[in-house]
C-alpha cells in the first residue's frame, strides 16, 4: 500500500492494514450491499460501498409500461412502505395531468401512508436491535407491524406488493369496519411500542451501541442531501409533510421531532417518536374522514365501474383505450416529492402525451443516506457498522432500482 | 383563391377545396367516419360538424368548400357539444363487443369516444339485434350491428372497382349494408372494404382472430405477389407475418391493393429451406460454404466455365441480382445466363399484373440491352442438348406448367452439379445436390423494381427463418472461400456500384 500512514510498525511488530469484505451476504448487510473495509484493527480506516446487487432496471422498465402499470413497480421501491411509494408516484402523475385527487381519497391516502410509515419505522427499530443481538426487540416490533399488514390487507387485499395506488384516485375504499380494526391495532401497538421504549431507550448496552456512533455533523447531512430521521437527527426540522403539505397533511396536527447530536441513538429516538406523531395524524385524520367518491370523475383517467364495462359500449370503450393505451398524460415533465418512510421520495416523471412514460426517475432516499457511509463508519470501530447502518435503513429496492 | 380563417389561423387554398382539408393543411384534425379522400363525399356521419360564422346551423366540413372571408370553428363549445350528440347517437346500437372485435385497438369509434364523448350511456332500452356473422363475400365477414353506415364500402364498389354489389337496405335503426340478390361481394379487392371500415364491421376472413392488433408491429415493405409491388405496411407479431396492409403511395397503388396480394404473405412462412445441404446431408454455412466452393471449383476445372449455366430469378431484390452477375462472371467465370421465375397470371386494368413476378425489370436493367439472360426455354433446350454439366440456380419458381416441369426434371439427370439458391424450393431441393437457403423480402433490407420502372425498398420485419441469409451475402461468401473474392462486404457498397450499373444499362436502353 503506497501510503505510508498505513504501514504502522509499532513496538518492533509488523502490521499492516486488513481488508476486509462485508457483505454482500452478512446478514447485517440485508443482502444487498458490499462494503470494502480497511481496517486497522478493529478500528475502519476506508469504507467503499458497493451498491447495485438489487438492480432491476425499474426505471428503465416504467418506460414500457403504462402509467397504471407502474404502481406495482413503485410497491417494489421501499418495499417496507410500499403504500407511500403508490401514493409518490400517483401523485406525480396527477401533477402531470392537472387534476387532483378527491378529498376523501387525500384523507385515505394519508391514513394508509401513515400506517405504512409507521411499519417501516417499525422495522428498522426492531432491527436494529435484532443485529446488536436484541432479538426481543425484533420480536415485539414484527408482532406490531402484523397487526398494520393485517389492516393494510383488510383495505388492499395485500400485505407487501399493494398496489393500491391509482392515478386519480385508489384501487378500493376503506373498509366498512376500518375505524374499529384501526383502533384494535393501535392499542396494540402502542402497547408494544411502550414494551420496546421499556427495553431500549434506557438499556445500557443498547446505549453504549448507539450514543455517539455514527455521528454526522448538520452541515454535511444537508450537503450530502440527507432527508428524513437522518437529517432530523442532527436538528434539522424538515419534512415534506410539514414543509411542503400534500394530501391531508395541511389539515392535521403533528410535530415533528428532531435530535441533536446526528448519532445513531438520535436517530432510533426520532424514528420512536415518529410512530406516536404518526398515530395522531392517522386518529385525526379518521375523525374528518370526508364523504364522497375516491375516484376523480374523469373518464379519461379512471376506469369506469365493472357494471359500465360489461353492459355499455360506452364504459366498454372507456375501459379498453384506458387498459390497452394506458391514461394519455399530456406532454410535460413534472418533480413531484412526498416524504416516504426514508425521507424526501421524489417521481421525476416526463410524458411525451402518450400513454406511457418517456422516462421515471426517482430520488429514493436510501440512495442519498448511503452516499455519507464512509463518513459514518470511517475511524470508528467495525462493531458501530452494525448500528449505524442499520440506522440508515438502506432499502435495497429503493437504491438499486 | 378564396382565403378563410380557421380557429383564428388565416389560409388560402385552391378553389373547391372543402374545410376539412383546408383545416388539415393548418394541422387542425378534424374527426370524421363516411369522408374518406379517395371517396365521394355524401357527409352522412354528422361526425365533422364545424361551426362556421354567420351560419345558423353547424356544417359538414367534408362537404362544404371553403368560401372567401369563411371564418371556422373546429374545437369551440358548439362543435364539440354535436360531436358528443353524434356519438352518442351512433353508440345507441353499437354491441359491446370490443373484447371479441378485430378492430379494437384500431377502431376510430374508440378513438373518438375517448377524445370527444367520454359520458356514460343513457340508454335505457334494449339495442337494436341485427345479424352477426354474414358471410358477404369470400373474403369478408360483415357484421350488421357493429356497422355505423358510413356507406364507405357501398362507395368503393361503386366508384373505385365499378362492380356495385353493395346497397344499404331497410330504414331507420334497421338499415343495414347488403349485396344486390344474387351478389356477393367477390371483386379482386374486396378486403380494401376492410380497411375503409372505420368501425369492426367488414372483417378479413382471413385475419379473423388471429392477433389483435396492438400486439402488431408494422414494417414499411411491398407486395412481391406481382410487378405492381404495391406498398404496403407490412404487420408481423413475434416473426409471422399476420396481414398486409395497402400503404398509401400516390405512384403506384394509392390506398388499394387486391386480395390476391394480401395472401401472398404467406409465402413467407411456408414452403422454406430452413438447411445448407450438401449431397442430401443437412449442414450449416460455416462447415457447409467450403464443401460448396470446393465442389463448385473441382466441377468447373473439370467441365469448363463454359459449360456452367446461371438462372437468374426475378423474384430476386436488385442487390442479389446485382451480386448473382458479379459472382458468375468473376467465380464461375460463366456468363450463359437465363431466367427462371413465375409464369404469367391473370391481369387486370387496375392494379393487378400478369408478370407474377416482383423485380423483373430490376433484373433486366442488370444488363445491357443486347446481352440479356436467355429464356427458359433455351435453358430447357440447353439441358436437353447436353450443352450444360453445372447448373446454378436462384429461385425453385419455374415459368412452364407441368410437361415442361417433367421435362426439366428430367433434364437435370444430365447435369454433374446442380446447386439450388431460394427461399423455397417448389420441389426442387430434392433433385438439387447444393441447397442453399435465402431470406425473402420480410428478411432483408432489398431494392424491387416494379413494371412501371419504379424502385421501391423493402425494410427488414424480422430475422431470417433458419439458416437463411441475403443471396448477395451468400455470394460473397462462396466468392470468398472459391478464393475470388467480390470487393463488397456492406450492402452500401454493393447499392452504390448496382446504381451506377443500372443507371448505365437504362440509359442505354433509353437511347
Amino acid at each position: 500500500m503506497p501510503d505510508s500512514s498505513l504501514d504502522m510498525d509499532t513496538a518492533g511488530i509488523h502490521t499492516e492494514p486488513m481488508l476486509l469484505n462485508m457483505g454482500p451476504s452478512h446478514p447485517a448487510m440485508h443482502g444487498t450491499v458490499r462494503m470494502i473495509l480497511t481496517l486497522d484493527g478493529e478500528t475502519v480506516i476506508k469504507c467503499d460501498a458497493e451498491i447495485g446487487y438489487l438492480h432491476r432496471g425499474f426505471e428503465k422498465e416504467c418506460e414500457n409500461a403504462t402509467w397504471t402499470q407502474v404502481f406495482p413497480y413503485t410497491d417494489r421501491l421501499n418495499y417496507v412502505s410500499p403504500l407511500l411509494n403508490n401514493f409518490g408516484f400517483a401523485l406525480a402523475v396527477e401533477k402531470l395531468l392537472g387534476i387532483e385527487a378527491t378529498p376523501r381519497c387525500n384523507y385515505i391516502r394519508t391514513i394508509m401512508g401513515e400506517i405504512s410509515r409507521i411499519g417501516d419505522h417499525l422495522t428498522c427499530l426492531g432491527a436494529g436491535s435484532l443485529e446488536l443481538g436484541g432479538f426481543s426487540g425484533f420480536l415485539y416490533a414484527v408482532e406490531a407491524r402484523e397487526h398494520l399488514y393485517d389492516l393494510i390487507e383488510e383495505v388492499t387485499g395485500a400485505r407487501l406488493t399493494v398496489s393500491y395506488g391509482r392515478v386519480g384516485g385508489l384501487k378500493t375504499d376503506l373498509t366498512e369496519d376500518f375505524a374499529a380494526r384501526w383502533a384494535f391495532a393501535r392499542e396494540r401497538v402502542m402497547r408494544i411500542w411502550e414494551d420496546i421504549n421499556k427495553l431500549l431507550t434506557r438499556n445500557r448496552i443498547f446505549l453504549d451501541r448507539m450514543e455517539g456512533t455514527g455521528v454526522i455533523s448538520q452541515a454535511d447531512a444537508i450537503s450530502y442531501g440527507l432527508t428524513g430521521p437522518m437529517l432530523r437527527s442532527t436538528g434539522v426540522d424538515y419534512d415534506v409533510r410539514k414543509d411542503h403539505p400534500y394530501f391531508a397533511y395541511g389539515d392535521v396536527d403533528f410535530d415533528v421531532p428532531v435530535g441533536t447530536h446526528g448519532d445513531n441513538f438520535d436517530r432510533y429516538q426520532v424514528r420512536l417518536e415518529e410512530i406516536k406523531q404518526s398515530m395522531r395524524i392517522i386518529d385525526q385524520a379518521l375523525a374528518r374522514l370526508p364523504d364522497g367518491p375516491i375516484n376523480v370523475d374523469d373518464p379519461r383517467v379512471v376506469l369506469p365501474e365493472k357494471e359500465r364495462v360489461y353492459n355499455s359500449i360506452e364504459g366498454m370503450i372507456n375501459h379498453f383505450k384506458l387498459v390497452f393505451e394506458g391514461i394519455q398524460v399530456p406532454a410535460g415533465e413534472v418533480y413531484s416529492y412526498t416524504e416516504g418512510g426514508n425521507g424526501e421520495l421524489g417521481f421525476y416523471v416526463v410524458s411525451n402525451g402518450t400513454g406511457k412514460p418517456w422516462k421515471v426517475g426517482i430520488r429514493s432516499p436510501s440512495f442519498y443516506n448511503m452516499c455519507p457511509i464512509h463518513k459514518f463508519v470511517e475511524g470508528g470501530m467495525i462493531a458501530d457498522i452494525i448500528p449505524t447502518f442499520d440506522g440508515i435503513n438502506m432499502i435495497g429496492g429503493e437504491i438499486d432500482r | 383563391m378564396p382565403k378563410c380563417t380557421i380557429n383564428g389561423q388565416e389560409i388560402e387554398v385552391d378553389r373547391g377545396t372543402t374545410v376539412i382539408q383546408a383545416a388539415a393543411e393548418l394541422g387542425f384534425d378534424i374527426p370524421h367516419f363516411c369522408y374518406h379522400p379517395a371517396l365521394s363525399v355524401p357527409a352522412n356521419c354528422r361526425m365533422c360538424l364545424v361551426d362556421v360564422e354567420r351560419q345558423r346551423k353547424l356544417l359538414p366540413a367534408c362537404y362544404t368548400d371553403v368560401a372567401d372571408g369563411m371564418v371556422v370553428h373546429t374545437e369551440n363549445e358548439r362543435v364539440q357539444q354535436a360531436r358528443r350528440a353524434v356519438l352518442e347517437f351512433i353508440l345507441v346500437n353499437h354491441p359491446v363487443d370490443c373484447p371479441i372485435c378485430d378492430q379494437a385497438g384500431e377502431c376510430k369509434l374508440q378513438d373518438y369516444y375517448m377524445d370527444y364523448d367520454g359520458q356514460a350511456s343513457r340508454l335505457r332500452t334494449a339495442k337494436v339485434s341485427k345479424i352477426k356473422v354474414y358471410p358477404i363475400g369470400p373474403e369478408v365477414v360483415y357484421d350488421g350491428e357493429r356497422c355505423i353506415l358510413c356507406t364507405r364500402c357501398v362507395r368503393f364498389c361503386n366508384e373505385v372497382t365499378g362492380t356495385t354489389e353493395l346497397t344499404v337496405v331497410e330504414r331507420g335503426d334497421r338499415s343495414e349494408i347488403r349485396t344486390f340478390p344474387g351478389r356477393a361481394l367477390d371483386n379482386a379487392y374486396s378486403l380494401c372494404t376492410v380497411d375503409l371500415c372505420p368501425v369492426g364491421a367488414l372483417t378479413s376472413r382471413d385475419f379473423r382472430f388471429k392477433c389483435r392488433v396492438w400486439l402488431l408491429t408494422s414494417t414499411d415493405s411491398i407486395c412481391t405477389g406481382c410487378s405492381r409491388g404495391c406498398s404496403i405496411h407490412l404487420e408481423h407479431h413475434r416473426k409471422e407475418i399476420q396481414r398486409y396492409r395497402p400503404r398509401f403511395n400516390p405512384e403506384i397503388n394509392e390506398y388499394w391493393m387486391c386480395d390476391a396480394g394480401r395472401h401472398t404473405y404467406k409465402q413467407v412462412h411456408t414452403g422454406r429451406l430452413p438447411k445448407v445441404s450438401v449431397g442430401g446431408e443437412s449442414t450449416n454455412w460455416a462447415l457447409g460454404a467450403p464443401r460448396v466452393a470446393t465442389r463448385l471449383s473441382a466441377a468447373i476445372a473439370e467441365h469448363g466455365a463454359e459449360r456452367v449455366g446461371f438462372v437468374l430469378s426475378p423474384q430476386a431484390s436488385c442487390e442479389d441480382l446485382f451480386m448473382a452477375r458479379k459472382f458468375a462472371e468473376d467465380a464461375l467465370g460463366t456468363s450463359r445466363f437465363y431466367i427462371n421465375g413465375l409464369p404469367d397470371g391473370t391481369q387486370d386494368d387496375f392494379l393487378i399484373q400478369a408478370d407474377k413476378n416482383p423485380n423483373r425489370n430490376g433484373l433486366l436493367v442488370m444488363f445491357p440491352p443486347e446481352a440479356r439472360p436467355a429464356s427458359f426455354e433455351t435453358l430447357l433446350a440447353d439441358l436437353e442438348a447436353g450443352e450444360l454439366s453445372v447448373l446454378y440456380m436462384m429461385g425453385g419458381e419455374l415459368p412452364v406448367d407441368v410437361a415442361g416441369r417433367a421435362r426439366f426434371e428430367a433434364a437435370l439427370g444430365k447435369l454433374d452439379l446442380f446447386v439450388l439458391q431460394a427461399p423455397r424450393g417448389e420441389g426442387l431441393e430434392r433433385l438439387a445436390e447444393v441447397v442453399l437457403p435465402t431470406c425473402t423480402h420480410a428478411e432483408k433490407e432489398a431494392v424491387y423494381i416494379n413494371c412501371d420502372g419504379i424502385a421501391q425498398q423493402t425494410r427488414k420485419a424480422f430475422d431470417p427463418m433458419g439458416d437463411a441469409l441475403p443471396d448477395w451475402q451468400v455470394f460473397a461468401q462462396l466468392a470468398r472461400r472459391m478464393s475470388k473474392p467480390l470487393p463488397f462486404a456492406l450492402l452500401k457498397q454493393v447499392r452504390e456500384e448496382m446504381f451506377t450499373l443500372m443507371e448505365a444499362n437504362s440509359a442505354r436502353v433509353a437511347s
